[in-house]
């Protein structure tokens, strides 16, 4: 047991750009997704000592998760009595298309339930297989099928575009 | 082009991720890594706790008022063979009486 620096850096090699691509879909602002980032290695980098290799990679999603969920949950109150201004930082590196499509693409998914937007996002952003994703959520891998098939024709139905 | 491109166009993370996360990583070895929000908000908890201590400890330690009456009190010359002893201890007065008869 116990995982060492370069496993660490070895994992966020290969984790950062997928991280920032789902967290982003959660927090839509790069710069919170790079601080969640960098929070999510830290609180692994702490519990070194605990961690198994071999899971290093599903114990990184499931806290990246948790922690952006935290966020937002801090946001919303935050906005709620007035601490903060409602702007978020979008991407730079999204081009003023992208940015519009973006923009019905958040409304829709917003308005999807948080464990349909998991599965969502892990299986088409992240790329994770049904096993993995069912690690990362401590989920039944049928449910992980179930919830990726709903997911996708509700977020189809939300963005008026024909179900397959 | 697949509905995820479509609906979710891959994003670049801003550069120096990694360079962060290599700082914070010798912070912590140097021991003065910054707090986070949670860390802090626990740590003003517990010295709020602690400074509320001496408060607690007067309420809960104090010391009966007829032990009291007597560690403060100061002897007089009275008028009946007995000794008045005024001490600081609101409401309570002690007396010292001298006995002549040594079996009693």
């Amino acid at each position: 047991m116990a995982i060492d620096e370069s496993q660490l850096l070895a994992c966020h090699a290969r984790l950062e750009k997928p991280l920032h691509n789902v967290l982003y879909r959660w927090l839509w602002d790069a710069h919170e997704c790079q601080d969640v980032i960098q929070e999510t290695f830290l609180a692994l980098w702490d519990r070194r000592a605990r961690i198994v290799a071999a899971t290093l990679d599903a114990f990184a999603w499931t806290t990246a998760l948790n922690l952006a969920k935290n966020r937002l949950r801090w946001r919303t109150l935050r906005r709620y009595v007035a601490l903060e201004d409602a702007h978020d930082a979008p991407d730079p590196s999204l081009t003023p298309e992208q940015l519009a499509s973006q923009s019905r693409v958040r409304v829709a998914l917003e308005a999807l339930d948080a464990r349909l937007r998991d599965v969502l996002l892990l299986a088409e952003i992240a790329g994770l297989a049904t096993n993995e994703i069912a690690a990362v959520l401590a989920i039944a891998p049928g449910t992980v099928g179930s919830r990726k098939h709903e997911a996708t024709r509700r977020l189809r139905a939300l963005l008026g575009e024909a179900d397959e | 082009m697949s509905d995820a491109r479509r609906w979710f166009p891959p994003l670049d993370p801003p550069p120096g991720g990694r360079a962060r996360l290599v700082a914070a990583i010798a912070d912590t070895r140097a021991g003065d890594r910054d707090l986070t929000p949670r860390q802090a908000a626990f740590a003003c908890i517990v010295l709020a706790l602690t400074g509320s201590v001496p408060a607690v400890a007067r309420a809960v330690l104090r010391p009966d008022p007829i032990v009291t009456a007597i560690a403060t009190a100061a002897p007089l010359p009275g008028r009946d063979g007995s000794l008045a002893m005024p001490s600081a201890e609101p409401g309570v007065q002690v007396y010292l009486v001298v006995a002549t008869d040594p079996t009693r």
